[in-house]
């Protein structure tokens, strides 16, 4: 299990969240596959992509307000 | 680390309604096709027409712009970006900004017009005055702009960059609410009014929100991912889009069928009762002889605006030779 720092975008909020896999990490902030992107240095990441123990992740909502 | 279907180098984007998995090559070449199949099949965009690219900074116009770019050599038109800069504090002074960066990286035209320099205030300071949602200020403001700059212009085509995401929720809320001729205008294409208003045309509208931001990322293109002050996260809007793509997680390939389907039925939707006549004080589209554009204008600066605004854009196209 790694323990990551998520970057939430738009708005900047992080927290600590602990999970393997970045579909585990999707699932663990309550969040649907369809309205995210997960970023790694800037790149996207699957889901059946795995996390490192420490590194920072940026989650960003893709979708726009109504 | 997954792999690419079509070329087994590593995959950076899942498109589960098409069971692949691809690279940033084979991703950037899978939206760009969509997108030229769009363009054909709706017949969005003719040989030898000039097309005006509504930006406004975000990943949505950069898309747009990126991929119609690549494709006006092969399908033959011509294509300025146009922004519109609200005058919402610092989202609008980074919308720009970002439009611009936008602009020179694809060397191509862009009008800036600016709100607060063609009516004196800003969107928020409108709406204010005109006691009336933000949101509701900026969609008449918006569409009046650009109608109006497009037709000055004598362009064929005004594309925006309404993606998947936005029609699904929009059709769903109409139909959610009845107003049945808000599925009608879910076209991917609206033909021109001579004289009165230019085509309408949707480039991105079987692109999917994730997509459209991949492909602003992938390709590198320039884009400012924050949200309009106004915007509600808990608007209607906002929760039909999460209602949609929860659904699609569950069901890949139901929110292309749906704005697929849309595309083809959406003529037999109940259209308008009114027909389109010139509003009598700038001599664009309304129903009924006065312009929502030209109503505002009156309600907020004591006179009708339209025709004074649509002199400025016209002094404005001449110097910028677009």
């Amino acid at each position: 299990m790694a323990r990551v720092t998520v970057r939430m975008l738009p708005g900047g909020e992080t927290r600590t969240v602990e999970a393997e896999r970045v579909s585990d990490l999707i699932r663990s902030l309550g969040l649907d596959d369809e309205s995210y992107v997960i970023l790694r240095d800037g790149k996207p990441l699957l889901p059946g992509d795995r996390l490192r123990d420490g590194e920072t992740i940026v989650v960003v909502r893709v979708l726009s307000g109504g | 680390m997954a792999k690419c279907s079509l070329c087994g180098a590593p995959a950076v984007a899942e498109v589960r309604y098409a069971r692949l998995r691809l690279c940033r090559e084979h991703f950037l070449e899978f939206v760009e096709r969509k997108v030229e199949r769009a363009v054909r099949e709706h017949h969005m965009i003719r040989r030898g027409e000039k097309v005006v690219a509504a930006i406004s900074g975000g990943k949505d116009s950069a898309t747009l712009a990126g991929v119609l770019a690549r494709l006006r050599e092969r399908l033959g038109f011509g294509l300025v970006l146009a922004h519109i800069d609200l005058g919402i504090g610092e989202y609008s002074v980074r919308s720009r900004r970002a439009s611009e960066r936008l602009a020179d990286e694809l060397g191509l035209p862009l009008l800036v017009l600016s709100v607060e320099e063609l009516l004196g205030d800003g969107v928020p300071r409108l709406a204010m005055k005109a006691r009336r949602p933000a949101c509701s200020v900026c969609g008449i403001v918006k569409r009046y702009l650009l109608n109006a700059l497009a037709i000055e212009a004598r362009a064929d085509r005004v594309a925006t960059g309404h993606n998947a995401d936005d029609i699904a929720a929009y059709a769903l809320k109409a139909f959610l609410t009845q107003n049945l001729e808000d599925l009608r205008k879910q076209k991917p294409a609206t033909p021109s009014i001579e004289g009165l208003a230019v085509s309408r045309v949707k480039p991105l509208y079987s692109v999917y929100e994730k997509e459209s931001y991949l492909y602003a990322l992938l390709r590198g293109l320039p884009f400012y991912h924050e949200e309009c002050p106004h915007a509600r996260l808990t608007s209607l809007d906002f929760h039909l889009k999460e209602m949609i793509n929860k659904l699609e997680s569950r069901h890949p390939g139901i929110k292309l069928q749906l704005v697929r389907g849309l595309a083809r039925n959406a003529d037999r939707y109940p259209g308008e009762d009114w027909e389109p006549v010139p509003c009598r004080h700038c001599g664009l589209i309304s129903y009924g002889g006065e312009c929502s554009f030209c109503r505002l204008t009156s309600r907020v600066k004591g006179e009708p605006l339209g025709g004074k605004v649509r002199g400025k854009i016209r002094s404005l196209i001449e110097g910028s030779h677009i």
